[in-house]
Protein backbone atom coordinates (compact mmCIF):
# COMPACT_ATOMS: atom_id res chain seq x y z
CA UNK A 1 0.00 0.00 0.00
CA UNK A 2 1.18 3.49 -0.89
CA UNK A 3 0.23 6.36 1.43
CA UNK A 4 0.73 9.98 0.38
CA UNK A 5 0.16 13.34 2.08
CA UNK A 6 -1.28 16.14 -0.04
CA UNK A 7 -3.55 19.16 -0.05
CA UNK A 8 -7.30 19.00 -0.60
CA UNK A 9 -8.81 22.47 -1.07
CA UNK A 10 -5.74 23.96 0.56
CA UNK A 11 -6.00 21.74 3.65
CA UNK A 12 -3.55 18.96 4.59
CA UNK A 13 -4.83 15.46 3.93
CA UNK A 14 -3.51 12.00 3.30
CA UNK A 15 -4.72 9.00 1.40
CA UNK A 16 -4.05 5.71 -0.28
CA UNK A 17 -2.58 5.86 -3.76
CA UNK A 18 -4.42 3.65 -6.27
CA UNK A 19 -3.39 3.68 -9.90
CA UNK A 20 -3.36 7.28 -11.01
CA UNK A 21 -5.46 8.52 -8.12
CA UNK A 22 -5.74 8.69 -4.36
CA UNK A 23 -8.48 7.71 -1.96
CA UNK A 24 -8.46 10.34 0.77
CA UNK A 25 -8.49 8.79 4.24
CA UNK A 26 -7.85 11.75 6.55
CA UNK A 27 -11.45 13.03 6.58
CA UNK A 28 -13.30 9.75 7.10
CA UNK A 29 -14.11 10.45 10.75
CA UNK A 30 -16.45 13.37 11.13
CA UNK A 31 -14.94 16.33 12.95
CA UNK A 32 -11.39 15.04 12.75
CA UNK A 33 -8.57 16.05 10.48
CA UNK A 34 -6.06 13.24 10.73
CA UNK A 35 -2.46 13.36 9.52
CA UNK A 36 -0.52 10.30 8.43
CA UNK A 37 1.55 10.67 11.59
CA UNK A 38 -1.66 10.61 13.70
CA UNK A 39 -2.82 7.52 11.84
CA UNK A 40 0.45 5.76 12.60
CA UNK A 41 0.48 6.87 16.24
CA UNK A 42 -3.04 5.93 17.25
CA UNK A 43 -3.51 2.20 17.60
CA UNK A 44 -5.95 0.84 15.04
CA UNK A 45 -6.72 4.22 13.48
CA UNK A 46 -5.20 3.53 10.07
CA UNK A 47 -7.11 0.24 9.79
CA UNK A 48 -10.31 2.01 10.82
CA UNK A 49 -9.81 4.66 8.13
CA UNK A 50 -9.07 1.99 5.52
CA UNK A 51 -12.27 0.13 6.52
CA UNK A 52 -14.32 3.32 6.31
CA UNK A 53 -12.91 3.88 2.82
CA UNK A 54 -13.33 0.28 1.67
CA UNK A 55 -14.54 0.16 -1.92
CA UNK A 56 -14.24 3.92 -2.40
CA UNK A 57 -13.10 5.19 -5.78
CA UNK A 58 -10.14 7.61 -5.88
CA UNK A 59 -11.35 11.14 -5.15
CA UNK A 60 -8.09 12.82 -6.19
CA UNK A 61 -6.09 12.46 -9.39
CA UNK A 62 -2.31 12.22 -9.08
CA UNK A 63 -2.07 14.62 -12.03
CA UNK A 64 -1.76 18.07 -10.56
CA UNK A 65 -1.94 16.72 -6.99
CA UNK A 66 -0.32 19.16 -4.54
CA UNK A 67 1.82 16.76 -2.54
CA UNK A 68 3.08 17.42 0.97
CA UNK A 69 6.16 15.80 2.53
CA UNK A 70 4.98 12.23 3.26
CA UNK A 71 5.20 12.92 6.98
CA UNK A 72 4.48 16.61 7.31
CA UNK A 73 5.53 17.01 10.92
CA UNK A 74 7.95 14.28 12.02
CA UNK A 75 8.93 14.60 15.67
CA UNK A 76 12.49 13.64 14.79
CA UNK A 77 14.44 13.62 11.55
CA UNK A 78 17.55 11.52 12.10
CA UNK A 79 20.06 11.28 9.27
CA UNK A 80 23.07 9.05 8.83
CA UNK A 81 26.23 10.46 7.24
CA UNK A 82 28.59 8.30 5.17
CA UNK A 83 26.83 4.95 5.41
CA UNK A 84 27.47 3.33 2.02
CA UNK A 85 30.80 1.61 1.52
CA UNK A 86 31.19 3.40 -1.81
CA UNK A 87 30.53 6.85 -0.31
CA UNK A 88 32.98 6.17 2.52
CA UNK A 89 35.63 5.37 -0.08
CA UNK A 90 34.80 8.63 -1.85
CA UNK A 91 35.60 10.42 1.41
CA UNK A 92 38.83 8.44 1.74
CA UNK A 93 37.54 6.96 4.98
CA UNK A 94 37.47 3.50 6.39
CA UNK A 95 34.31 1.73 7.56
CA UNK A 96 33.09 3.55 10.65
CA UNK A 97 32.49 1.44 13.73
CA UNK A 98 29.41 3.47 14.57
CA UNK A 99 27.09 5.57 12.43
CA UNK A 100 27.42 9.33 12.13
CA UNK A 101 24.06 10.75 13.16
CA UNK A 102 22.87 14.28 12.50
CA UNK A 103 19.44 15.91 12.46
CA UNK A 104 17.33 18.16 10.30
CA UNK A 105 14.65 20.69 11.12
CA UNK A 106 11.13 20.06 9.80
CA UNK A 107 11.25 23.18 7.63
CA UNK A 108 14.03 21.59 5.58
CA UNK A 109 11.46 19.22 4.08
CA UNK A 110 10.04 19.69 0.59
CA UNK A 111 7.14 17.80 -1.02
CA UNK A 112 7.33 15.70 -4.18
CA UNK A 113 7.02 18.07 -7.17
CA UNK A 114 7.82 20.97 -4.82
CA UNK A 115 10.62 23.46 -5.26
CA UNK A 116 13.97 22.84 -3.67
CA UNK A 117 15.66 26.12 -2.71
CA UNK A 118 19.21 26.92 -3.65
CA UNK A 119 20.13 29.32 -0.84
CA UNK A 120 21.41 32.83 -1.37
CA UNK A 121 24.27 32.20 1.02
CA UNK A 122 26.00 29.56 -1.14
CA UNK A 123 26.39 28.19 -4.64
CA UNK A 124 27.26 24.70 -3.42
CA UNK A 125 23.86 22.98 -3.17
CA UNK A 126 24.42 19.25 -3.59
CA UNK A 127 22.18 16.16 -3.73
CA UNK A 128 22.31 12.98 -1.65
CA UNK A 129 19.68 10.44 -2.73
CA UNK A 130 18.59 8.26 0.20
CA UNK A 131 16.16 5.64 1.40
CA UNK A 132 14.08 6.83 4.37
CA UNK A 133 12.58 4.63 7.06
CA UNK A 134 9.32 5.84 8.62
CA UNK A 135 8.82 4.63 12.19
CA UNK A 136 5.43 3.09 12.90
CA UNK A 137 5.86 1.81 16.44
CA UNK A 138 7.93 3.86 18.86
CA UNK A 139 10.36 2.63 21.46
CA UNK A 140 13.62 2.97 23.31
CA UNK A 141 16.52 0.50 23.17
CA UNK A 142 14.91 -1.51 20.37
CA UNK A 143 17.00 -4.63 19.65
CA UNK A 144 18.10 -5.01 16.00
CA UNK A 145 16.30 -8.34 15.71
CA UNK A 146 12.94 -6.64 16.44
CA UNK A 147 13.70 -3.41 14.62
CA UNK A 148 11.90 -4.00 11.31
CA UNK A 149 8.64 -4.56 13.21
CA UNK A 150 8.88 -0.89 14.27
CA UNK A 151 8.94 0.31 10.64
CA UNK A 152 5.71 1.63 9.11
CA UNK A 153 7.16 2.04 5.64
CA UNK A 154 9.79 3.38 3.29
CA UNK A 155 10.10 6.42 1.06
CA UNK A 156 12.61 8.43 -1.00
CA UNK A 157 14.58 11.40 0.23
CA UNK A 158 17.21 13.85 -0.87
CA UNK A 159 19.48 14.97 1.94
CA UNK A 160 20.11 18.42 0.43
CA UNK A 161 23.57 19.58 1.46
CA UNK A 162 25.23 22.99 1.27
CA UNK A 163 28.83 21.89 1.00
CA UNK A 164 30.79 25.00 1.95
CA UNK A 165 28.74 25.40 5.15
CA UNK A 166 29.24 21.70 5.98
CA UNK A 167 33.00 22.22 6.08
CA UNK A 168 32.45 24.45 9.11
CA UNK A 169 29.64 22.62 10.86
CA UNK A 170 27.51 19.76 9.58
CA UNK A 171 24.37 21.16 11.21
CA UNK A 172 24.42 24.41 9.25
CA UNK A 173 24.96 22.92 5.80
CA UNK A 174 22.32 20.23 6.34
CA UNK A 175 19.61 22.56 7.63
CA UNK A 176 18.90 25.22 5.05
CA UNK A 177 15.14 25.54 4.62
CA UNK A 178 13.43 23.69 1.76
CA UNK A 179 16.50 21.74 0.71
CA UNK A 180 15.35 18.18 1.48
CA UNK A 181 12.53 16.54 -0.53
CA UNK A 182 10.65 13.60 1.01
CA UNK A 183 8.21 11.44 -0.96
CA UNK A 184 6.34 10.94 -3.17
CA UNK A 185 4.65 8.40 -0.89
CA UNK A 186 5.40 5.85 1.77
CA UNK A 187 5.21 2.18 0.75
CA UNK A 188 4.12 0.17 3.76
CA UNK A 189 6.61 -2.27 5.24
CA UNK A 190 4.48 -5.36 4.47
CA UNK A 191 5.33 -4.82 0.79
CA UNK A 192 9.06 -4.48 1.47
CA UNK A 193 9.99 -7.36 3.79
CA UNK A 194 13.72 -6.91 3.10
CA UNK A 195 14.74 -3.27 2.46
CA UNK A 196 18.33 -4.31 1.70
CA UNK A 197 17.06 -5.64 -1.64
CA UNK A 198 16.04 -2.16 -2.82
CA UNK A 199 18.02 -0.21 -5.43
CA UNK A 200 18.49 3.53 -5.30
CA UNK A 201 19.16 5.81 -8.29
CA UNK A 202 19.66 9.58 -8.32
CA UNK A 203 19.36 11.53 -11.57
CA UNK A 204 20.09 15.19 -12.24
CA UNK A 205 18.43 16.53 -15.41
CA UNK A 206 17.93 12.94 -16.51
CA UNK A 207 21.57 11.94 -16.09
CA UNK A 208 22.31 9.16 -13.61
CA UNK A 209 24.50 10.44 -10.74
CA UNK A 210 24.10 7.76 -8.06
CA UNK A 211 23.15 4.10 -8.34
CA UNK A 212 23.49 1.50 -5.61
CA UNK A 213 21.85 -1.40 -3.90
CA UNK A 214 20.74 -0.69 -0.35
CA UNK A 215 22.68 -3.85 0.60
CA UNK A 216 25.80 -1.63 0.43
CA UNK A 217 24.83 0.03 3.74
CA UNK A 218 27.55 -0.34 6.38
CA UNK A 219 25.05 0.08 9.21
CA UNK A 220 21.89 -1.61 8.00
CA UNK A 221 18.37 -0.53 8.93
CA UNK A 222 17.95 -2.80 11.98
CA UNK A 223 21.35 -1.62 13.28
CA UNK A 224 20.40 2.03 12.77
CA UNK A 225 17.10 1.63 14.62
CA UNK A 226 18.85 -0.13 17.49
CA UNK A 227 21.57 2.52 17.68
CA UNK A 228 19.30 5.57 17.43
CA UNK A 229 16.83 4.21 19.96
CA UNK A 230 19.69 3.64 22.40
CA UNK A 231 20.09 7.38 22.88
CA UNK A 232 16.70 8.80 21.93
CA UNK A 233 13.14 7.46 22.07
CA UNK A 234 11.64 6.84 18.63
CA UNK A 235 7.99 7.67 18.00
CA UNK A 236 5.51 6.99 15.19
CA UNK A 237 6.20 9.31 12.27
CA UNK A 238 9.87 9.81 13.11
CA UNK A 239 12.08 9.34 10.08
CA UNK A 240 15.56 7.96 9.64
CA UNK A 241 17.43 8.83 6.44
CA UNK A 242 19.82 5.95 5.92
CA UNK A 243 22.71 7.59 4.05
CA UNK A 244 23.78 8.14 0.46
CA UNK A 245 25.93 6.13 -1.99
CA UNK A 246 28.84 7.46 -4.06
CA UNK A 247 28.37 9.97 -6.84
CA UNK A 248 27.55 13.24 -5.04
CA UNK A 249 28.25 16.45 -6.96
CA UNK A 250 31.08 17.60 -4.69
CA UNK A 251 33.21 14.53 -5.43
CA UNK A 252 32.94 14.80 -9.23
CA UNK A 253 35.56 16.25 -11.49
CA UNK A 254 34.56 18.91 -12.31
CA UNK A 255 32.28 19.39 -9.32
CA UNK A 256 28.53 19.56 -10.03
CA UNK A 257 26.37 22.02 -8.08
CA UNK A 258 22.63 22.18 -8.56
CA UNK A 259 21.30 25.41 -10.02
CA UNK A 260 18.06 27.18 -10.82
CA UNK A 261 15.90 25.08 -13.17
CA UNK A 262 17.66 21.74 -12.59
CA UNK A 263 15.46 18.70 -12.07
CA UNK A 264 16.46 16.16 -9.43
CA UNK A 265 15.04 12.65 -9.21
CA UNK A 266 15.55 10.03 -6.53
CA UNK A 267 14.15 6.67 -7.58
CA UNK A 268 13.99 3.58 -5.39
CA UNK A 269 12.80 0.23 -6.69
CA UNK A 270 9.42 -0.89 -5.31
CA UNK A 271 8.77 2.68 -4.08
CA UNK A 272 8.79 5.20 -6.92
CA UNK A 273 10.42 8.44 -8.04
CA UNK A 274 10.72 11.62 -6.02
CA UNK A 275 11.05 14.55 -8.46
CA UNK A 276 11.89 18.17 -7.66
CA UNK A 277 12.92 21.33 -9.42
CA UNK A 278 15.63 23.58 -8.03
CA UNK A 279 14.92 27.30 -7.79
CA UNK A 280 16.94 30.19 -6.43
CA UNK A 281 15.79 31.24 -2.97
CA UNK A 282 13.71 34.41 -3.32
CA UNK B 1 10.89 44.22 42.18
CA UNK B 2 11.25 40.57 41.25
CA UNK B 3 11.66 39.85 37.58
CA UNK B 4 8.83 38.23 35.64
CA UNK B 5 9.57 34.49 35.62
CA UNK B 6 7.58 32.30 33.26
CA UNK B 7 7.64 28.54 32.80
CA UNK B 8 5.59 25.47 31.96
CA UNK B 9 4.62 23.17 34.82
CA UNK B 10 2.36 20.27 35.67
CA UNK B 11 -0.05 19.90 38.54
CA UNK B 12 -1.97 16.68 39.31
CA UNK B 13 -1.11 15.39 35.85
CA UNK B 14 -2.35 18.51 34.05
CA UNK B 15 0.12 20.60 32.03
CA UNK B 16 -0.09 24.38 32.18
CA UNK B 17 2.20 27.39 32.29
CA UNK B 18 2.54 30.24 34.66
CA UNK B 19 4.48 32.92 36.45
CA UNK B 20 6.64 32.21 39.49
CA UNK B 21 6.07 35.01 41.99
CA UNK B 22 7.02 35.50 45.62
CA UNK B 23 3.73 33.80 46.53
CA UNK B 24 4.13 30.68 44.38
CA UNK B 25 2.94 29.61 40.95
CA UNK B 26 0.38 31.77 39.19
CA UNK B 27 -1.44 29.50 36.72
CA UNK B 28 -1.56 31.67 33.62
CA UNK B 29 -2.97 28.86 31.50
CA UNK B 30 -6.04 28.96 33.74
CA UNK B 31 -6.16 32.68 34.52
CA UNK B 32 -5.95 33.69 30.89
CA UNK B 33 -8.90 31.42 30.23
CA UNK B 34 -7.16 29.22 27.71
CA UNK B 35 -6.43 32.21 25.47
CA UNK B 36 -2.95 30.71 25.04
CA UNK B 37 -2.65 26.94 24.77
CA UNK B 38 0.93 26.94 26.04
CA UNK B 39 3.79 29.24 26.93
CA UNK B 40 4.93 28.79 23.33
CA UNK B 41 1.65 30.23 22.03
CA UNK B 42 1.96 33.13 24.48
CA UNK B 43 5.47 33.78 23.13
CA UNK B 44 4.10 33.59 19.60
CA UNK B 45 1.61 36.34 20.51
CA UNK B 46 4.53 38.76 21.02
CA UNK B 47 4.16 41.85 23.20
CA UNK B 48 0.43 41.29 23.70
CA UNK B 49 1.15 37.89 25.25
CA UNK B 50 3.74 39.27 27.63
CA UNK B 51 1.41 42.10 28.60
CA UNK B 52 -1.37 39.59 29.37
CA UNK B 53 1.05 37.49 31.43
CA UNK B 54 2.18 40.46 33.49
CA UNK B 55 -1.33 41.74 34.07
CA UNK B 56 -2.61 38.32 35.14
CA UNK B 57 0.27 37.71 37.56
CA UNK B 58 0.21 41.14 39.23
CA UNK B 59 -1.60 39.87 42.31
CA UNK B 60 -0.14 39.19 45.76
CA UNK B 61 -1.46 35.61 45.76
CA UNK B 62 -0.75 32.52 43.69
CA UNK B 63 -2.65 29.42 42.61
CA UNK B 64 -0.19 26.77 43.76
CA UNK B 65 2.71 26.41 46.14
CA UNK B 66 5.99 25.69 44.35
CA UNK B 67 6.31 22.37 46.24
CA UNK B 68 2.98 21.21 44.77
CA UNK B 69 3.87 21.66 41.14
CA UNK B 70 6.40 19.98 38.88
CA UNK B 71 8.53 22.33 36.82
CA UNK B 72 8.70 21.40 33.13
CA UNK B 73 10.90 22.74 30.34
CA UNK B 74 9.72 26.36 29.99
CA UNK B 75 9.16 25.85 26.26
CA UNK B 76 7.91 22.28 25.92
CA UNK B 77 8.26 21.76 22.19
CA UNK B 78 10.28 24.46 20.46
CA UNK B 79 10.66 23.94 16.74
CA UNK B 80 14.43 24.44 16.88
CA UNK B 81 17.02 23.96 19.60
CA UNK B 82 20.40 25.10 18.29
CA UNK B 83 23.44 24.60 20.52
CA UNK B 84 26.88 26.17 20.31
CA UNK B 85 30.00 24.15 21.10
CA UNK B 86 33.10 25.84 22.50
CA UNK B 87 32.31 29.51 23.11
CA UNK B 88 34.39 30.77 26.07
CA UNK B 89 38.18 31.21 26.11
CA UNK B 90 40.60 28.47 27.21
CA UNK B 91 38.11 25.78 26.23
CA UNK B 92 39.99 24.76 23.11
CA UNK B 93 43.10 24.44 25.26
CA UNK B 94 41.10 22.29 27.68
CA UNK B 95 40.06 20.01 24.85
CA UNK B 96 43.73 19.62 23.80
CA UNK B 97 42.65 18.86 20.25
CA UNK B 98 45.22 21.15 18.72
CA UNK B 99 42.63 23.31 17.02
CA UNK B 100 43.41 26.96 16.39
CA UNK B 101 40.74 29.34 17.57
CA UNK B 102 38.13 28.58 14.90
CA UNK B 103 36.55 31.24 12.71
CA UNK B 104 33.05 29.84 13.09
CA UNK B 105 31.33 28.07 15.96
CA UNK B 106 30.52 24.39 15.97
CA UNK B 107 26.76 23.97 16.12
CA UNK B 108 24.54 21.03 16.87
CA UNK B 109 20.89 20.38 17.59
CA UNK B 110 19.07 18.77 20.48
CA UNK B 111 15.67 17.11 20.66
CA UNK B 112 13.26 18.55 23.24
CA UNK B 113 13.00 15.24 25.08
CA UNK B 114 16.74 15.29 25.78
CA UNK B 115 15.96 18.12 28.25
CA UNK B 116 14.11 18.01 31.57
CA UNK B 117 12.76 20.95 33.58
CA UNK B 118 14.00 22.46 36.85
CA UNK B 119 14.11 19.92 39.72
CA UNK B 120 13.31 17.01 37.39
CA UNK B 121 15.74 14.11 37.42
CA UNK B 122 18.72 14.06 35.07
CA UNK B 123 19.04 10.49 33.83
CA UNK B 124 22.44 8.81 33.60
CA UNK B 125 21.85 6.22 30.85
CA UNK B 126 22.74 2.56 31.03
CA UNK B 127 24.75 3.00 27.84
CA UNK B 128 27.52 5.12 29.42
CA UNK B 129 28.97 6.35 32.72
CA UNK B 130 30.73 9.33 31.15
CA UNK B 131 27.90 11.66 32.05
CA UNK B 132 28.90 15.30 32.07
CA UNK B 133 27.38 18.76 32.54
CA UNK B 134 27.76 22.01 30.62
CA UNK B 135 26.18 25.09 32.21
CA UNK B 136 24.92 27.61 29.66
CA UNK B 137 22.79 30.67 29.07
CA UNK B 138 19.89 29.92 26.72
CA UNK B 139 18.31 32.52 24.45
CA UNK B 140 14.57 32.33 23.76
CA UNK B 141 13.55 33.76 20.39
CA UNK B 142 10.53 36.07 20.36
CA UNK B 143 10.51 37.53 16.87
CA UNK B 144 11.46 35.08 14.16
CA UNK B 145 13.54 35.89 11.14
CA UNK B 146 16.06 34.98 8.51
CA UNK B 147 19.26 36.90 7.73
CA UNK B 148 18.82 39.20 10.73
CA UNK B 149 21.58 41.86 10.87
CA UNK B 150 23.74 41.81 13.97
CA UNK B 151 22.66 45.28 15.12
CA UNK B 152 19.01 44.13 15.17
CA UNK B 153 19.60 40.63 16.46
CA UNK B 154 19.08 41.17 20.19
CA UNK B 155 15.66 42.68 19.50
CA UNK B 156 14.61 39.18 18.31
CA UNK B 157 14.88 37.87 21.85
CA UNK B 158 11.86 37.19 24.00
CA UNK B 159 13.93 36.29 27.00
CA UNK B 160 16.66 34.18 28.52
CA UNK B 161 16.86 31.07 30.65
CA UNK B 162 19.51 28.59 31.81
CA UNK B 163 20.50 25.23 30.47
CA UNK B 164 22.58 22.23 31.33
CA UNK B 165 23.75 20.77 28.08
CA UNK B 166 24.16 17.25 29.48
CA UNK B 167 26.62 15.17 27.49
CA UNK B 168 27.74 11.55 27.25
CA UNK B 169 31.41 12.13 26.46
CA UNK B 170 32.20 8.76 24.91
CA UNK B 171 29.11 8.85 22.67
CA UNK B 172 30.21 12.31 21.54
CA UNK B 173 33.05 10.66 19.68
CA UNK B 174 31.02 7.95 17.92
CA UNK B 175 30.54 10.04 14.82
CA UNK B 176 33.57 11.60 13.21
CA UNK B 177 31.47 14.42 11.75
CA UNK B 178 29.35 15.60 14.62
CA UNK B 179 28.17 15.09 18.17
CA UNK B 180 24.42 14.38 17.82
CA UNK B 181 24.18 11.15 19.75
CA UNK B 182 26.23 12.16 22.81
CA UNK B 183 24.17 15.35 23.09
CA UNK B 184 20.74 13.78 22.74
CA UNK B 185 20.33 11.11 25.37
CA UNK B 186 16.82 11.14 26.73
CA UNK B 187 16.52 13.41 29.82
CA UNK B 188 20.28 14.02 29.92
CA UNK B 189 20.12 17.84 30.00
CA UNK B 190 17.95 20.47 31.60
CA UNK B 191 16.31 23.81 30.87
CA UNK B 192 14.89 26.42 33.23
CA UNK B 193 13.96 27.16 35.93
CA UNK B 194 12.01 29.84 34.03
CA UNK B 195 12.35 32.47 31.33
CA UNK B 196 13.08 36.07 32.29
CA UNK B 197 11.86 38.44 29.54
CA UNK B 198 14.52 40.33 27.62
CA UNK B 199 13.15 43.72 28.65
CA UNK B 200 14.00 42.88 32.27
CA UNK B 201 17.52 41.48 31.79
CA UNK B 202 19.67 43.09 29.12
CA UNK B 203 21.08 40.27 26.95
CA UNK B 204 23.87 42.62 25.84
CA UNK B 205 25.12 43.29 29.39
CA UNK B 206 27.76 41.08 31.09
CA UNK B 207 26.22 38.05 32.82
CA UNK B 208 28.04 35.92 35.38
CA UNK B 209 27.55 32.20 34.67
CA UNK B 210 28.33 29.55 37.31
CA UNK B 211 27.92 25.77 37.49
CA UNK B 212 28.15 23.84 40.76
CA UNK B 213 28.17 20.12 41.48
CA UNK B 214 27.17 19.25 45.06
CA UNK B 215 27.88 22.88 45.96
CA UNK B 216 31.40 22.90 44.48
CA UNK B 217 32.00 25.62 41.88
CA UNK B 218 33.11 23.95 38.64
CA UNK B 219 32.41 26.56 35.94
CA UNK B 220 32.73 30.30 36.48
CA UNK B 221 32.80 32.79 33.61
CA UNK B 222 31.20 35.91 32.20
CA UNK B 223 29.45 36.59 28.89
CA UNK B 224 31.87 39.53 28.37
CA UNK B 225 34.33 36.80 27.37
CA UNK B 226 32.15 34.96 24.84
CA UNK B 227 34.04 34.12 21.66
CA UNK B 228 30.85 34.68 19.62
CA UNK B 229 28.45 36.97 21.43
CA UNK B 230 24.66 36.63 21.33
CA UNK B 231 24.10 39.08 18.48
CA UNK B 232 26.79 37.40 16.36
CA UNK B 233 25.24 33.97 16.96
CA UNK B 234 21.73 35.10 16.05
CA UNK B 235 22.97 36.71 12.85
CA UNK B 236 24.99 33.62 11.96
CA UNK B 237 22.26 31.08 12.68
CA UNK B 238 19.69 33.06 10.69
CA UNK B 239 22.02 32.92 7.69
CA UNK B 240 21.13 29.24 7.31
CA UNK B 241 17.92 28.72 9.31
CA UNK B 242 14.69 30.59 9.89
CA UNK B 243 14.34 31.19 13.61
CA UNK B 244 10.80 31.23 14.97
CA UNK B 245 9.17 32.35 18.24
CA UNK B 246 10.06 29.94 21.03
CA UNK B 247 13.20 28.59 19.38
CA UNK B 248 16.12 28.13 21.77
CA UNK B 249 19.82 28.89 21.40
CA UNK B 250 22.19 27.24 23.89
CA UNK B 251 25.06 29.73 23.78
CA UNK B 252 28.01 27.55 24.80
CA UNK B 253 29.76 26.61 28.03
CA UNK B 254 32.88 27.80 29.89
CA UNK B 255 35.85 25.61 30.90
CA UNK B 256 35.44 23.29 33.86
CA UNK B 257 33.26 20.43 32.63
CA UNK B 258 33.71 17.20 34.63
CA UNK B 259 35.35 15.26 31.81
CA UNK B 260 38.23 17.72 31.75
CA UNK B 261 39.05 17.49 35.47
CA UNK B 262 41.95 15.31 36.60
CA UNK B 263 40.83 12.65 37.25
CA UNK B 264 37.56 13.07 35.30
CA UNK B 265 34.61 13.82 37.58
CA UNK B 266 31.57 12.20 35.93
CA UNK B 267 28.10 12.85 37.28
CA UNK B 268 26.71 9.98 39.33
CA UNK B 269 23.36 9.19 40.95
CA UNK B 270 22.55 11.58 43.80
CA UNK B 271 24.74 14.41 42.51
CA UNK B 272 23.09 17.82 42.54
CA UNK B 273 23.84 20.08 39.62
CA UNK B 274 23.21 23.82 39.70
CA UNK B 275 23.54 26.35 36.91
CA UNK B 276 23.24 29.97 37.99
CA UNK B 277 23.19 33.46 36.57
CA UNK B 278 22.14 35.83 39.39
CA UNK B 279 19.74 37.79 37.16
CA UNK B 280 18.13 34.59 35.81
CA UNK B 281 18.02 32.26 38.81
CA UNK B 282 19.31 28.79 39.66
CA UNK B 283 18.53 25.70 37.59
CA UNK B 284 18.86 22.69 39.91
CA UNK B 285 18.69 18.99 39.04
CA UNK B 286 19.57 15.72 40.72
CA UNK B 287 21.10 12.80 38.86
CA UNK B 288 19.45 9.36 38.84
CA UNK B 289 20.29 6.12 37.05
CA UNK B 290 18.18 5.00 34.13
CA UNK B 291 15.84 2.28 35.33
Amino acid sequence: MKLASYLVNGRPAFGRVEGNGAVTLSDRIEGRSITLKDALAEEGLLDELLNLAAGAEPDMSLDGLKYLPVITDPGKILCVGINYRSHAAEHGGAVAERPNIFTKFTDCLVAHDGEMWRPKASKQLDFEGELVVVIGKGGRAIPAKDALSHVAGYTCFCDGSVRDFIKVSLVTGKNFPATSPLGPWMVTADEIPDPSKLTLTTRLNGQQMQHSGVDMLMHDIPALIEYCSTFTPLAPGDIIATGTPEGIGAKRNPQVWMKNGDVLEVEISSIGTLRNRIIDEA
Amino acid sequence: MTATRLTSFSIHGRTSFGAVTGAGMVDLGGRLGGKYASLLSLIQAGEAGLKDARAASAFPFADYRLDEIEFLRPVLFPEKIVCVGINYPERSAEYKDGREKPKYPNLFVRFPDSLVGHNQALVRPKASEKFDYEGEIVLVVGKGGRNVPRDQALSMLWGMTLGNEGTLRDWLRHGSLNVTQGKNFDASGSLGPWIVPADEVNPGAPLHLMTRVNGELRQDDNTERLTWDFSWLLNYITQFATLKPGDLIFTGTPVGAGGHQTPPAWLKPGDVLEVEVPELGVLRNTVVDET
